[in-house]
């Protein structure tokens, strides 16, 4: 039986949000930041002053691994400024005024779909990976056949998300579309849509949507199914082996919301500038899949959501791996996928008491580590120790956390070990 | 629109599971309930009395422990458990002053010495039973019969055999209108013989251990690989298949099992290496139940592995997702394939030799014939030929049991041949099979010459075989 061991299965408080999409209001100023992926910062191509149209580029992707970056409306470049981002650190953003006339540009349309094209389509449309990383989808997609399978990242384990899930219902057919394009840019023979059981409608949806080589594989609903790693090996059986990438085991994985942007890049000619994105928690009175803008700030949705004075925690991402946000002012960016505005009840602060070796951590890990010895070796400084019980294999899920009875700091402590086990090169 | 404006920062994840260390302390008291009902309804008051003086021990040392080293107070619960199941180890009428001490001992020395919750090396119930065993073993012994509505408070002694110390006369004739072999198993089941407060009713043992580990407090794991363990061990050291239910009902072991082997600070951390950890105690359980002086083998089986766990914990770690080996192959899951393979070994064993070793009749060497005399006692002919001093020579006694206290009353001989080795028969009268079958070389060496020894060791074994016939014909049956 294909699967990972370990896992969590938190509360999915899925059903907060309804069915439908919705549009996030185009805010008066968008900040739009240069560096919304993995890799150099993208490089302005407008001067201030300038006015753009929504589609039009104003930044070029840098050498090496970037990606280009469009305005999401139509309006006057103020100037590019030192705006805070999720990291705490203040990056150049391109500041533009929106004057509300909407007038619009779109890519030229393609001549032919080959692979060579919608390659080129998609790193010219800047689309990077939606689920949360942000790498560049050109790059990855790039593989010179040495993939066979695609596997589409539908599984969206993280209590809350549900903006892939509005893809795939709402978008059904340009989802479909999407995941092809991405196939004939990958070289894969065939595509496998990975998703978890506790979304019925969706896999209903596209198990009679599919044909030919796509096919929909329902995944056991269990936290961190959407991890890269797990997921290829719910899907496909294979094992990517340690610091290898899932090329390595012929395996590309995309996000349903990547394949759905390739779909609007080659099909509808709109390059990257929004993005569904949930709105949910208790905190906020009207939770909902919105349509955002990339550089609309974050006060923008949530007093378009209608946010809570209640609200004890605001975190951009799922509750098991996102980030706290410290400041309204930061803008929704490629990868933000989801926007949670949690109540006290939902995000208790807990204070951490004494390990009592229950062992629950080391059940639960889905990567095989033993946290309860990392965090030891942590707080006495043995990081070679923490190697040896796998730390620089973490990928953060923090189920070790999540289980914890004690509440102890596993994930921190861990993903401080690896941080500190890379730069010291133990 | 309220804006926001007391919102906090902290790291991922920002949901956690409702479980607490004080929620799984709380579950497995609930679980210890229906041992403790039992054990005040089997035994009376007195033993609830026990109980309660050792939780009161047990959290207030800790108390005095952390006011003395000036730390903050713990209400975590977890001495609350030590103390419960310390009580419930202790025999129904042991003195008050036992779980005042191993209270004491328990939580100051196994416990708090070592670092208090989570870091202590031992299970401080399992090592305070050893100690007050130790200490006070005679006391310790204190088991009294199941009398269900005569004894409130009284802390009368009318001491009652085990059955792992005196064998089946532990046990009544019939029970709930079953006699026999599955009389015994009844009687162990429900509790219905002398044992320690907690352990005897197998049955609220049980339910104690299906609620833990429904609740996902205790690893499955533990408990089912122990039992699977020890009834292997059991048929390959008996070698008889109605001991095995006998001995995993009878003493501490399910107790053990349930509660004490699943100890979290003193249990490996990865499920195979539990896997390990409870073939181990499974093995060792057995091994001092069998051939050591002690009947009882689960706690000291618990401290034993405890000593192992850190080292198996540091050395046996889980083979992580993807781990390759330096050449780039993928590391072979071996502790996984070879748990799961030893269990199902052991599993198969079962089934395969437990029809095979009850099917086969019974074959008796130096029995050669039998009768019950007036007072129901059973007189056993012996005989057989054994090679002593280098020449083949004949031996045969008539042997007295007392069916009431399985201790061999009288032996007669009938056939001792002239050459003037002669069976030391004053060293067997009066013991019980376990005493005798304990006898070393030493005890069995009455002379300077070695064939008197080989003489006495020869009647050992004709004896221990008459118990063994005489129980198989008292059990009514002949299922080996």
């Amino acid at each position: 039986m294909a699967g990972f061991s370990g896992g969590v299965h938190p509360r999915g408080c899925k059903n907060l949000v309804p069915d439908g999409v919705g549009i996030c209001p185009e805010p008066e100023k968008v900040y739009v930041p240069l560096s919304q992926h993995i890799g150099a910062p993208a490089v302005p191509v407008v001067q201030a002053g300038e006015r753009v149209l929504r589609g039009q580029l104003v930044a070029k992707k840098a050498e090496g691994l970037s990606a280009n970056i469009y305005s999401p409306v139509a309006g006057t470049v103020k100037e590019i400024v030192g705006h805070i981002t999720a990291k705490g650190k203040k990056l150049p953003h391109i500041l533009i005024e929106n004057d509300h006339t909407d007038e619009s540009i779109f890519l030229p349309p393609l001549a032919e779909i080959t692979q060579e094209s919608v390659l080129s389509r998609i790193e010219e449309a800047g689309i990077v990976g939606m689920g949360g990383a942000g790498f560049p989808t050109a790059a990855k997609l790039n593989v010179n056949g040495r993939a066979d399978v695609l596997v589409v990242n539908a599984a969206e384990c993280e209590p809350y998300i549900t903006c892939d899930n509005a893809v795939m219902l709402c978008y059904t057919a340009e989802f479909l579309a999407g995941v092809r394009h991405c196939m004939t840019a990958c070289g894969a023979r065939r595509a496998v849509i990975g998703i978890e059981k506790n979304k019925p409608e969706a896999i209903a949806c596209l198990s009679s949507a599919v044909s030919g080589n796509i096919s929909v594989k329902p995944l056991r609903t269990r936290y961190p199914q959407g991890a890269e790693k797990q997921l290829i090996r719910s899907c496909t059986g294979r094992t990517v082996p340690e610091g290898k990438l899932p090329v390595d085991a012929g395996v590309v994985v995309v996000n349903v919301h990547t394949a759905f942007s390739v779909y609007r890049a080659v099909e509808e000619n709109l390059p990257c500038y929004e993005r569904i994105v949930t709105v949910s928690g208790r905190a906020a009175e009207r939770p909902q899949n919105l349509w955002v803008k990339y550089g609309t700030r974050f006060r923008g949705i949530a007093q378009y959501c209608g946010g809570r004075e209640v609200c004890a925690r605001i975190v951009s991402g799922g509750p098991m791996m996102g980030e706290a946000v410290f400041s309204l002012k930061e803008c929704a960016t490629k990868t933000v996928s989801c926007l949670l505005f949690l109540d006290e009840t939902e995000c208790e602060t807990k204070i951490s008491s004494t390990c009592i070796g229950c062992g629950k951590c080391v059940q639960a890990c889905p990567m095989g580590l033993s946290p309860v010895f990392i965090d030891a070796a942590v707080l006495r400084k043995d990081y070679a120790e923490a190697k040896r019980c796998g730390a620089s294999q973490c990928i953060g899920c923090g189920c070790c956390s999540y289980v914890c009875p004690a509440n102890r700091y596993l994930v921190q402590s861990v993903k401080l070990a690896k941080k500190i086990i890379g730069e010291r090169k133990i | 629109m309220a804006e926001i404006a007391n919102y906090k920062v902290a790291s991922s994840p920002h949901k956690t599971s409702e479980v607490t260390t004080r929620r799984i302390m709380l579950d497995v008291l609930i679980a210890l309930v229906p041992c403790l009902i039992c054990g005040v309804v089997f035994y009376g008051l007195y033993a609830l009395l026990l109980v309660v003086i050792s939780v009161a021990v047990c959290f207030a040392s800790e108390q005095i422990f952390n006011l003395v080293r000036k730390k903050p107070f713990t209400f975590d619960l977890s001495a609350v458990v030590t103390g419960v199941i310390l009580g419930l180890n202790l025999p129904p009428r042991a003195p008050w002053y036992l779980p005042l001490i191993g209270g004491v001992f328990a939580i100051v020395v196994v416990k708090m010495l070592f670092g208090g919750l989570g870091k202590n090396f031992a299970n401080p119930a399992a090592a305070a039973r050893v100690f007050l065993l130790l200490a006070y073993s005679s006391l310790m012994a204190r088991y009294i019969a199941v009398d269900v509505p005569g004894n409130a408070l009284s802390a009368d002694i009318i001491t009652a055999p085990t059955y792992l110390t005196d064998g089946i006369k532990a046990f009544s004739g019939s029970f709930l209108g079953v006699s026999g072999y599955w009389g015994y198993v009844l009687q162990l089941l429900f509790g219905m013989v002398g044992g320690s407060i907690g352990e005897t009713c197998k049955i609220a043992v049980l339910a104690g251990g299906v609620y833990l580990t429904a609740r996902r407090v205790i690893d499955w794991r533990i408990p089912v690989v122990y039992v699977l363990t020890s009834a292997v061990m059991v048929l390959a050291c008996y070698g008889s298949a109605s001991e095995i239910l006998l001995q995993l009902l009878s003493g501490g072991l399910l107790f053990g099992v349930v509660f004490m082997a699943t100890d979290y600070a003193t249990s490996p951390k990865w499920r195979y290496n539990r896997i390990l950890y409870a073939i181990g105690l499974g093995v060792i359980t057995v091994l001092i139940r069998r051939y050591s002086s002690y009947p009882e083998g689960v706690s000291l089986a618990i401290l034993i592995m405890n000593l192992v766990v850190p080292v198996m914990d540091k050395y046996i770690l889980p083979v992580r997702f993807g781990q390759v080996t330096e050449k780039g192959k993928p590391v072979p899951h071996i502790m996984q394939w070879g748990m799961r393979g030893a269990c199902i070994a052991m599993a198969l064993a079962l089934a395969v030799a437990v029809p095979l070793v009850a099917l086969q009749p019974v074959e008796y060497q130096y029995i050669l014939g039998s009768s019950v005399d007036a007072s129901g006692d059973y007189v056993v002919d012996i005989g057989g030929t054994f090679r002593i001093g280098d020449w083949d020579q004949e031996r045969a006694y008539t042997v007295t049991i007392d069916s009431e206290t399985m201790r061999v009353s009288d032996i007669v001989p009938v056939k001792e041949n002239s050459y003037g080795y002669v069976a030391e028969l004053s060293l067997f009268i009066g013991k019980t099979r376990h005493e005798i079958a304990i006898m070393s070389g030493g005890d069995l060496s009455t002379d300077a010459e070695t064939s008197a020894t080989v003489t006495n060791t020869a009647l050992r074994g004709m004896l221990i075989e008459c118990f063994d016939y005489v129980k198989n014909e008292m059990e009514g049956g002949n299922n080996g």
